[in-house]
């Protein structure tokens, strides 16, 4: 859209203190966006390779549940699954990354490190006998037990690549609303009332030739 | 004891087990292509029937647990002396006793899904029987002036349901005692108190008819449970106060020891088992724990060690052995059936299916 001022020094002025602004909003933006894409692509890094550890890991308890079924009768089974393990608690902090406030999870008392491992001192009992149950089962629950953090993990970093690449793809509508309209728009302005000056100091400078050819024919 | 009682059902026995797959035929199911395949290969076997009733053959499951529910009303129509052989199939009642006292007194909801058709008491007659315990209780009536209503039913049921009545009354109490107790009763230490009770109460069955055979062979599957619970609870870092409680007290190797070598250390559980005839399975096993190895193979060595025992039964040619034998002999295989099924249904390796196969009485 074309931006209509009056064709005046002072108006020349702030829009000449327009396009320096914009230009200044658009060199911060890119950088901003540039930073974003950065921490963008270390994180769907950290994001793939926590998800191929996760497949692979989720693969394996999988794998060592499927046996333990097989070994177990089905009501057995269901019987020493009857009763869910010990409730974890979720932590949740938040973070900035370039003013996007990102969150961070992790379940209270381990560390991803920790991974299966209870806390110090607490020992996780089985909520099922173990007379009819195998070695197996203990495997399995110890390797589901183990892959929370990653999930907690993993879905504290999708939701950052959410957020990050929502604020990525405002960013980069402003840097090219201010790089192909803005920015041009204000230019051609200052340029048209510029060229409008120009012009009419042209009639000015005429118009004062043409009378002082008049006076002096008198 | 009356081992000639048992002549009849002996000789219908030695029928049955030719009809039990041997290690080959369960090596080449393993084999199969798929599961459809090795379903396929059953169809000719004693299992045939009962996968044809199925819609989907993912469903194996029913078909093998329908198999077993009828395998024991036969034995159990033979069964000179009932008792001996409801007091053997009460491990699947005790299982759904642990099933309903989890809902009831836990507050969990029910999975009709735990619970076995394998029982002598069907689920659905079980509800009403512990609706009618809670009844009594709430009305202060006595227990036994209750079962008087039950005198027209089978005299091994009636006894069993006491037994199951008394170790429901003594969870419900300890639920109660412990009610401001924020730990409650575990549903470890629920399925261990029902364990101990089924173990205890079948041991002193076999023990008052006398079949030393029988008695023994529990005693040995109480010895290997011992040893299989001690490693797995020192895997698991459960404390020595509470392995106590989960210990069968009937077996050979006197529970007290197990536990005293439990709170020390893995040569003294070694010990406890020195001169039984686990004692090399304890080594393994304790060996394996140390080094911090998957207990898999080792848990199907003792199955196997265990099932040897029982394959003695073959040669003895009266009493309740055989038929013990026989049905431990079907239960096994259906554990290996559903092995090879379960696995070829989670696509592993005929490998990795081969490796956990159990030792087959043929």
């Amino acid at each position: 859209m074309e931006i209509r001022v009056n064709a005046t020094r002072q108006e020349l002025t702030r829009l000449k203190a327009r396009v320096r602004m914009a230009k200044r909003g658009h060199k911060l933006l890119k950088d901003k966006r540039d930073q974003l894409m950065k921490e963008f692509l270390a994180i769907v890094h950290e994001s793939q390779r926590l998800r191929q550890e996760l497949e692979k890991k989720l693969s394996l308890a999988y794998k060592s549940f499927s046996l333990a079924r097989a070994v177990l009768s089905p009501p057995a089974l269901e019987e020493a699954l009857m009763v869910a393990g010990g409730p974890e608690e979720v932590s949740i902090s938040y973070r900035h990354i370039m003013n996007v406030v990102v969150p961070e999870m992790y379940i209270t008392g381990r560390s991803p490190a920790q991974g299966s491992q209870p806390e110090e001192g607490r020992v996780m009992l089985p909520t099922y006998g173990l007379a009819s149950t195998s070695s197996d089962l203990d495997d399995a629950l110890a390797q589901f037990r183990g892959i929370m953090p990653l999930l907690v993990r993993l879905s504290c970093i999708e939701r950052t690549i959410q957020l990050l690449a929502d604020e990525i793809e405002k960013t980069r509508r402003r840097v090219n609303a201010l790089e192909y309209v803005l920015i041009p728009e204000l230019e051609q302005a200052v340029k048209d009332v510029e060229m409008r000056l120009e012009e009419m100091d042209r009639a000015n400078a005429s118009r004062l030739m043409k009378i002082k050819d008049i006076v002096r024919a008198h | 004891m009356d081992e000639f009682a048992w002549a009849s059902a002996v000789g219908r026995i030695r029928v049955l087990e030719k009809g039990l797959l041997s290690k080959q035929e369960l090596n080449r199911l393993a084999e199969s292509r798929n599961l459809e395949a090795a379903i396929g290969s059953l169809r000719d076997s004693v299992y045939g029937p009962y996968f044809a009733r199925l819609e989907n053959v993912e469903d194996f499951d029913v078909a093998l647990e329908r198999f077993l529910a009828d395998s024991y009303a036969y034995i159990g129509s033979m069964a000179p002396e009932p008792l001996v052989i409801t007091a053997y199939r009460a491990r699947y009642d005790f299982h759904n006793l642990k099933v309903f006292s989890k809902s009831r007194l836990l507050g969990i909801p029910r999975e009709d899904k735990a619970l076995s058709l394998l029982g002598n008491i069907r689920p659905e007659d079980f509800i009403g029987f512990l609706d009618t315990i809670d009844r009594d209780r709430d009305a202060g009536v006595a227990r036994d002036t209750s079962l008087e209503d039950e005198k027209s039913e089978r005299p091994d049921l009636v006894e069993l349901k006491s037994v199951l009545a008394r170790t429901y009354e003594t969870l419900k109490s300890r639920v109660v005692n412990d009610a401001n107790n924020t730990l409650g009763l575990s549903p470890l230490e629920l399925d261990s108190l029902v364990d101990r009770a089924f173990y205890g109460w079948a041991q002193g069955v076999f023990r008052r008819f006398g079949y030393d055979g029988v008695s023994d062979f529990l005693s040995s599957e109480m010895d290997i449970l011992n040893l299989k619970m001690a490693l797995r609870a020192k895997r698991l870092g459960l404390p020595c106060s509470l392995f106590s409680n989960l210990a069968l007290p009937e077996g050979n190797v006197p529970s007290e020891v197990l536990v005293d070598a439990y709170g020390k250390d893995g040569e003294k559980i070694k010990l406890a088992y020195k001169g039984t005839p686990w004692e090399r399975l304890a080594s393994e096993g304790v060996a394996l724990l140390e080094r911090g190895e998957r207990l898999t193979a080792w848990e199907k060595s003792c199955d196997d060690a265990l099932f040897r025992l029982i394959k003695k039964a073959r040669i003895l040619p009266l009493g309740p052995e055989p038929v013990i034998g026989y049905i431990a002999a079907r239960e096994a295989e259906v554990k290996n059936i559903r092995i090879i099924l379960a696995g070829k249904q989670s696509e592993l390796s005929a490998g990795e299916i081969a490796e956990r196969l159990r030792e087959s009485y043929v």
